[in-house]
């Protein structure tokens, strides 16, 4: 078992060493920046979709409600934490 | 020995809240008539109730107490699991998947790849998410017992035994409505009890002022401890690459897009539109899950840094700042917990059970009422084999457990690809689909095994499960994707309404 465990991870410990060295590579901050760039991406898909698909009513209640407001809400908050912390 | 001591205030909430509990469920099942109405609560489901029963079926009675140890031992980010891991795929859920899913009227993930592709498929992602939801039933349920044995002294058989009793009286009773009804209640109380913990434990230590002075001059060695981005060299299990490429790319939206216990309640919800507000409203209940749970780990760590192991940090702060009758209701949370996990599990894996496989491939063309009583005694059965399970965890090593966890993760990647790729691109075929779940399957194993056995591992982390649920996603998918270019395309009846914007070979060839 361990001999076919050594050889599989010899072929696999190459471009494993070499993803590795790359992501080491990248300063924390472009790191942090690809956190905010992912949210931010979200948040301008949420805000820019069209209103019929994200709009309904519920039993009990008569006007529309627009969920692109509440999730735009919860994305805001990710990014301010993810930019403080 | 036990960390925590009840008082008889404490034992009356905690018998006040499990009879309630049971109760509210009992009274749901009488007016359970069919399949429909036991498997998918008749359609019937507010938004709301699915929404705070999808993020209190995430959170498991180890997890209150495993949440807070992880932070304790490596801080804020274990937040992430909570935060980037939930809120962006819970709202990508809401506004892609989860209108396909409801549209088609399954009943299962597996029904619904069924329809996109064949029986095959169907069949086999059956076998493996009900061998998953039937196993993680046993884990769940021993690992609470060892918590409880940890917090309270009790013998661990017996806790098994009284919380299966407890879940599976309302599950067999009530089915989904049930299940999610009392997981309302169970999320009350958790928010409840752990908020208690919070209030009580940042006035012990001064306010959030007095918790980030604290922590920050502890030293070098809990520098981080504010972080939820820590270096892809770091030597916790949890670097930036892990969290980003395996957490957020794969297995959040893996749990999120394709879990059956998670689906299937926004698939009895009573409109398209309320199966959408379940997730965005489960999100931003999500956002606030860290601050209750992550929190109170910090704050055992600013008075008492020498905790070992971890996972006694909440018992050592609830131990030190809960008077009795608080105690009870942080106790009541905890099996809350407990409760809403394995009530999800037992009820989907009863409902995949008897749809897919009993009623697919045994009995097909029985009425809706047959299956009903199918759907109950199968409950039945599981909770007895997932009540065995556990008690046979216990008589065996301590590592079988964390095995059992690991190799259950190993469908996350695969079952990921096959989902994204059904829904958002048309040209994915059945054989595609077969044999990116097998080659996923095969690479998730050989990584594990391969990096256990190997003389020097080549995952650097400890636990490299974010990792490799992130190789097998990826080969899975070029598996996927090769396939099916060399295959031939699926006609237009196996798409249309299941796949993203599809309306048809011509009608998209004219949009173009």
């Amino acid at each position: 078992m361990q001999n076919l465990a050594d050889w599989i991870a010899s072929i696999l410990r190459v471009p494993g060493e070499w993803l590795r060295d790359l992501t080491v590579a990248i300063p924390i901050n472009a790191a942090r920046g690809l956190f905010i760039l992912y949210f931010s991406i979200l948040l301008i898909w949420v805000i820019t979709m069209k209103k019929s698909e994200t709009s309904g009513t519920v039993p009990g209640k008569k006007t529309p409600i627009d969920l692109r407001y509440y999730a735009a809400a919860a994305l805001i908050t990710q990014l301010i934490l993810y930019l403080k912390f | 020995m036990e960390l925590t001591v009840l008082s008889g205030i404490d034992y009356l909430l905690i018998i006040l809240y499990l009879v309630f509990t049971v109760g509210l469920g009992v009274y749901i099942g009488r007016k359970i008539k069919t399949g429909k109405d036991y498997f998918l609560a008749g359609r019937s489901l507010p938004w709301w109730a699915v929404g705070m029963s999808m993020v209190v079926s995430d959170i498991g009675a180890a997890d209150i107490i495993g949440i807070a140890g992880s932070a304790y031992l490596y801080g804020l980010v274990v937040a992430n699991f909570d935060w980037i891991g939930c809120v962006p795929v819970m709202i990508i859920c809401a506004f892609i998947f989860i209108s396909y899913l409801w549209r088609s009227e399954a009943y299962t993930i597996p029904e619904f790849l069924g329809r996109r592709f064949n029986l095959s498929v169907r069949i086999t992602c059956a076998l493996i998410w009900g061998l998953y939801l039937v196993c993680n039933l046993g884990i769940l349920l021993y690992a609470t017992a060892v918590m409880m044995e940890t917090m309270l002294g009790w013998e661990i058989s017996t806790s098994i035994l009284i919380s299966a009793a407890m879940v599976g009286i309302y599950t067999v009773a009530g089915g989904l409505a049930a299940v999610v009804f009392t997981d309302v209640i169970q999320c009350i109380v958790m928010f409840i009890g752990c908020t208690v913990t919070l209030v009580l434990g940042l006035e012990k230590i001064g306010g959030i002022t007095g918790l980030v002075d604290a922590i920050t001059n502890m030293g070098d060695k809990y520098a981080n401890h504010f972080s939820l981005i820590l270096p892809a060299d770091t030597e916790t299990p949890y670097p930036w690459t892990g969290i980003m490429f395996g957490l957020t790319m794969v297995l959040a939206p893996a749990y999120w897009f394709s879990n059956q216990s998670i689906v299937q309640r926004c698939l009895g919800c009573r409109s398209e539109f309320e199966a959408k507000a379940a997730f965005v409203w489960a999100a931003i209940l999500k956002t606030i899950i860290p601050f209750i749970m992550v929190v109170p780990g910090l704050i055992i760590l600013t008075y008492n840094a020498d905790i070992v192991p971890a996972d006694k940090a909440v018992p050592t702060l609830i131990a030190d700042i809960l008077p009795h009758g608080l105690l009870g209701i942080f106790f009541a949370a905890f099996i809350a917990a407990l409760m809403s996990s394995v009530d999800s599990y037992l009820n989907s894996a009863a409902t995949l059970w008897t749809k897919d496989i009993y009623q697919r491939l045994i009995r097909p063309k029985e009425d809706d009422r047959h299956y009903l009583i199918v759907g109950r005694i199968l409950t039945v059965v599981f909770i007895i084999m997932g009540s065995m399970f556990a008690i046979w965890i216990q008589g065996k090593a301590a590592s079988l457990y964390t095995v059992a966890q690991t190799v259950v993760s190993f469908f996350q990647g695969p079952s990921l690809a096959l989902i994204l790729l059904g829904i958002l691109w048309w040209r994915t075929t059945a054989v595609g689909a077969l044999s990116g779940i097998i080659t996923g399957l095969l690479s998730s194993t050989i990584l594990f095994f391969t990096n256990k056995y190997a003389s020097e591992p080549f995952f650097k982390v400890e636990e490299p499960f974010l990792f490799i649920a992130m190789w097998s996603f990826i080969i899975s998918m070029l598996t996927m994707v090769v396939v099916s270019l060399l295959t031939k395309p699926e006609p237009d009846e196996k798409l249309i309404g299941l796949v993203f914007r599809y309306k048809g070979r011509n009608k998209n060839a004219e949009s173009c």
